[in-house]
This record gives structure tokens, C-alpha cells and sequence, in this order.
């Protein structure tokens, strides 16, 4: 038993030789390139930030408008995503039935489509004239575009796939031991759910939810598409941004800090709760 | 995390191959024939139909010259021009935004106007909210899209609605002009306000209703090649060609108003 614990410590540590040693000059310059590659659009907001005119531009009310609109449509979408994201990571995972690849594809379809595509489709479909919004329109007389609906929407579209996709792959690669043992200790399939199965996958929906939230507070591209922009009611931060940058290219940056800032705090509050506890589980 | 199947990775890796080869095969078409001198126009996203005329015109005349429209909101192109987009003619649907180009002192020489351009309001064909005057549109339940503020159409329908007295707050701030139109020809919303050369160009896609001409605004369009263009007197040929007898043709069969009237 001893020795058997010293050998796994000793190859344990020889594997950490090895890889300290062996990670090549090349591989190190690489990462090192793709690093200031993210890096050096950051640093160069910082150096044209105004500072002295940010209080200036949080005070401002249309600012905080859309800071307050982001904020809030961004939050929802992720608790849509939530309810309803979780259960079909759980089918696309899980279940057996024809067409789950062609499911699996759509889930994926939004990840590489542009946004503005994203946009169009919404509109074809829950336009005036679309689809689904005709009938709506012309029978309920009810508008989706132009409404705090449509953002929230456009942002779903986009944001929904990241929460499945982490939530699934967890679902993948997590044995079922734990909830087979449920079973046989003739828990109902609904507890082993709800008392293992969700729980074993925590850091996964925290992680899918926080690049979910990121995504919806960032979305632009469908949200100006299949929402347009008023100020107050579907003007979101990043239009704010798009449109101040014709105006007063200054602000522009000020607004991008705003942004920035909040996707940082965001981070690093949840920092241990999902790269830490993703980390220590693998 | 984001584990894709396999053959999603190939279908995508055959996409990106097919994307990669296309410039090159292009590519060595072009080599065939004569060397390519390419001139970049950006202009106002009301400019789009008679610019591409008159590019194509230009090249034809040029053989040797291609020309890049870029279209899009005119501060927007403002700000890029300012922050060193390599663009070599600027034209622009109105002056302030001109003059901010050349007050950075990026004109080639003084901006000459060469075109004018009315306001208008655009309908989807069916009308179906019976909007047949400026009033009509800030009725209840009327949805109406116009340019964001900063950009000259934006201006443009605030100053008409602001002389016509009515309040109007509108159903979403657009871009540019040309975005408004799409809004309008989708039937998205019940009006729209964009150029009176819009609703030439759109080709029937929508009907329009009058302003009176005293609630009117006339915005002049002004032209310059750009202080930093590597190709000066191709610029400086281009925005003659625009102004000269051809070039004003074209645009006054796109709906513009000529430079005279600017």
C-alpha cells in the first residue's frame, strides 16, 4: 500500500518534470502572441479612455439607460436559458431518438451564424410579417419588434447555445455511478435528478450561465436587427456604443470601459465558483 | 467545452475552404487581364444606387481602376476617415459632417457640393395604417422608424416633425437611412423617414406621402478626395466625374436634386 502511494507520487512528479521541460520555445512564443493579441485591444481602450469625462457619461441619462436595460434583459435571458437550456442539454445528452443529430446542429447553428443573421431569421419569423408574427400581429395585433421582448429574444438566440453546449458536455463525460447507486437505493428519478445529477453538474450550468449572460450582454448584431434601438426600451449598451461612436468617439470609449468593466467584476466574482471548482473536479 | 462533432468540423473546415480558395481563383483572373489600381469611395448610405452607376461608369471609362464603394452612415464613415481608414473620396449627406473631416484636416482641397436631397416619408406598400399626412404618424399604435439622431436623415425628419409641431417619438433610431428603408420595405413599421431619392430608388418597393415643401429640408451633399489617399489625381478625377454633366445625370435619375439646387 505505501509503496504503491510513493510510485504514483514519484510518476506524478517525473510527469510534471516532463511537462515543465518539454514545453517547447515555439508552443511558449505562440501562446505568448495569442495572448497580446487579446491583450492589446483592451490596453489600447484603456489609453484612450477619458477619465476625466467618465462621471460625466455614467451621469448621463441615456447611458444609464442602457446600462439598466442590458443589465436586466441580459439576466432574464440567462434565467430563460436556464429553464429552459438545462432540459435540453439533458435530452441532447441523454436520450435516444431519431433526428438528435440534426437537434444537436441546430443547438450549434446560432455559434457560427453572424448575428445579423440571427437578426434577419427573428424578423422572418417574428416580424409583421413573418412567420409566426403575421397571425400575431394581425389577429392579437401584437408587435414583437421594437419591444424589450425582441431584445430579450435576439439575445436568447445567440447566448442559449453556450449554457447547452457546457451543460451537455458535463452531462457527457460525468459518470452515471453515483446516480445508478441512487437508483438502486430506490430513489425516484426525479430526486436522483434534483439531488445528484444537477448537483454533480453545478460548476458546468454555472460556467454555461456565465458565458450565456456574457454573450447576451454583448450582443449587438441581432438585438439592432430584430429590435432596433430606441433609447429606454431596446437601446442596449453595445448600440449605445455603436451609435455614440459617430457622434463622439470619446464617449464611444468611456461607454466600451463601462462594458468592460462590468465583464471583468462579473469574472472575477465568480471566479472561484466556476474555474476553480471546474478545475478541481477534472 | 465546445465539443462539436466530427462532422461539423469537417463541414465547417470544407466551408473554410472553400472561402480561402475563392479570393485566390478570383485572383488570378484579374492577373489575366490589366494591373489593378483600386480606388476606395466612401458614401452616404443614400448614395448607394447612383454611386454604384456612377463606379461602374468610372471603371468603364478606367480600365485599369477598381473602385470600392464603402456605404454607410455618414458620421460613422466620419469617424472611421478621422481614426485612419484608408479612404480616398468622401462623399457626405450633409455639410457638418463634411466639415468635421476637413476641420481634422484630412480634405484633399474645400469640399464642393454636388448633389441635394429632400426629406420624405416612406410607406409599406399596403398602408395598412392609413397614414396620409404628417399627423398620421403620431398616432397611437403607429409604428415609425427614422435615422438615430447623429446621422443627417436623423436630423432631418427631427427638423421637419419640429416644424410640422407634431411630437413624434418613433418606434426605433436606425443606423443609417438605408436601414430605415429596409424597415419600411419588410413592413416592419408603418412609415419611415428617408430621402425623397429613396423612394426613386427603392423601384416601386414603397409609396410615399407629400411633405409640404415649407416643413421641407434640403440637405447638400458634398464631395472631396482625402489628404492621405495614395492616389490623388484618381480621387481628384473621380469627384469631377461626379460632378461633370454624366455624373449628374445619373443622379438626378436616382431622385437627387442637382448640384445647382444644392
Amino acid at each position: 500500500m505505501g509503496s504503491e502511494t510513493a510510485t504514483v507520487a514519484r510518476s506524478s512528479i517525473e510527469r510534471q518534470r516532463l511537462t515543465s521541460r518539454t514545453t517547447p520555445l515555439a508552443i511558449k512564443g505562440a501562446a505568448v502572441l495569442g495572448l497580446l493579441f487579446l491583450a492589446i485591444p483592451i490596453i489600447g481602450v484603456l489609453t484612450k479612455a477619458p477619465w476625466s469625462t467618465m462621471p460625466e457619461v455614467l451621469a448621463n441619462e441615456s447611458t444609464r439607460q442602457a446600462i439598466w436595460l442590458s443589465l436586466w434583459t441580459s439576466t432574464l435571458t440567462t434565467a430563460v436559458a436556464l429553464v429552459i437550456g438545462i432540459p435540453l442539454a439533458f435530452v441532447l445528452a441523454r436520450a435516444q431518438f431519431r433526428g438528435r443529430a440534426l437537434a444537436r446542429s441546430l443547438v450549434i447553428l446560432p455559434l457560427v451564424l453572424p448575428p445579423v443573421v440571427g437578426g434577419v431569421a427573428l424578423l422572418a419569423a417574428f416580424g409583421r410579417g413573418g412567420l409566426v408574427g403575421r397571425p400575431l400581429f394581425e389577429i392579437g395585433s401584437v408587435t414583437i419588434p421594437f419591444t424589450w421582448v425582441a431584445v430579450v429574444m435576439a439575445q436568447l438566440f445567440v447566448s442559449l447555445p453556450f449554457l447547452v453546449i457546457t451543460v451537455e458536455g458535463a452531462l457527457r463525460t460525468r459518470g452515471r455511478d453515483l446516480e445508478e447507486a441512487g437508483a438502486v437505493l430506490g430513489l425516484s428519478e426525479a430526486r436522483i435528478i434534483m439531488r445528484i445529477t444537477l448537483p454533480m453538474i453545478r460548476p458546468a450550468i454555472v460556467a454555461g450561465a456565465v458565458l450565456c449572460w456574457a454573450r447576451a450582454l454583448g450582443e449587438f448584431g441581432a438585438t439592432i436587427t430584430f429590435a432596433g434601438s430606441l433609447p429606454g426600451v431596446t437601446q442596449t449598451l453595445p448600440t449605445d456604443i455603436y451609435y455614440t461612436l459617430a457622434r463622439d468617439p470619446g464617449e464611444s470609449v468611456a461607454l466600451s470601459m463601462i462594458l468592460i468593466a462590468i465583464c471583468v467584476l462579473v469574472l472575477w466574482v465568480l471566479r472561484g465558483n466556476w474555474a476553480g471548482q471546474v478545475i478541481a473536479r477534472e | 467545452m465546445l465539443a462539436l462533432s466530427p462532422r461539423i468540423w469537417s463541414v465547417g473546415l470544407a466551408t473554410l475552404g472553400t472561402i480561402v480558395s475563392g479570393p485566390t481563383l478570383v485572383g488570378c483572373a484579374a492577373e489575366d487581364s490589366v494591373p489593378q489600381r483600386e480606388l476606395v469611395v466612401a458614401a452616404a448610405a443614400s448614395l448607394n444606387v447612383p454611386f454604384d452607376l456612377l463606379a461602374a461608369d468610372f471603371e468603364r471609362a478606367n480600365p485599369d481602376v477598381e473602385v470600392a464603394m464603402t456605404y454607410g452612415g455618414s458620421s460613422t464613415l466620419a469617424a472611421g476617415i478621422v481614426a485612419g481608414s484608408p479612404i480616398d473620396v468622401f462623399a457626405s449627406a450633409n455639410q457638418t459632417t463634411m466639415d468635421f473631416v476637413a476641420d481634422s484636416g484630412l480634405a484633399a482641397s474645400s469640399p464642393l457640393v454636388f448633389a441635394a436631397n429632400r426629406m420624405a416619408v416612406a410607406l409599406p406598400q399596403q398602408n395598412r395604417a392609413g397614414i396620409e399626412d404628417l399627423a398620421d404618424l403620431s398616432a397611437d399604435g403607429v409604428a415609425v422608424a427614422m435615422c438615430q439622431p447623429e446621422v443627417p436623415c436623423g436630423e432631418g425628419a427631427a427638423t421637419v416633425m419640429d416644424r410640422a409641431g407634431i411630437e413624434l417619438v418613433p418606434a426605433t433610431y436606425e443606423p443609417d437611412v438605408s436601414a430605415v428603408l429596409t424597415k419600411v420595405r419588410t413592413d416592419q413599421v408603418d412609415a419611415g423617414f428617408v430621402y425623397a431619392s429613396d423612394v426613386v430608388t427603392s423601384g416601386g418597393g414603397v409609396s410615399d406621402i407629400p411633405i409640404p415643401p415649407e416643413l421641407n429640408t434640403t440637405t447638400s451633399y458634398p464631395i472631396t478626395s482625402l489628404a492621405d489617399t495614395t492616389l490623388p489625381e484618381l480621387a481628384a478625377r473621380f469627384v469631377e466625374f461626379v460632378l461633370s454633366d454624366v455624373g449628374q445625370s445619373i443622379l438626378v435619375q436616382s431622385g437627387f436634386l442637382p448640384r445647382s439646387q444644392g
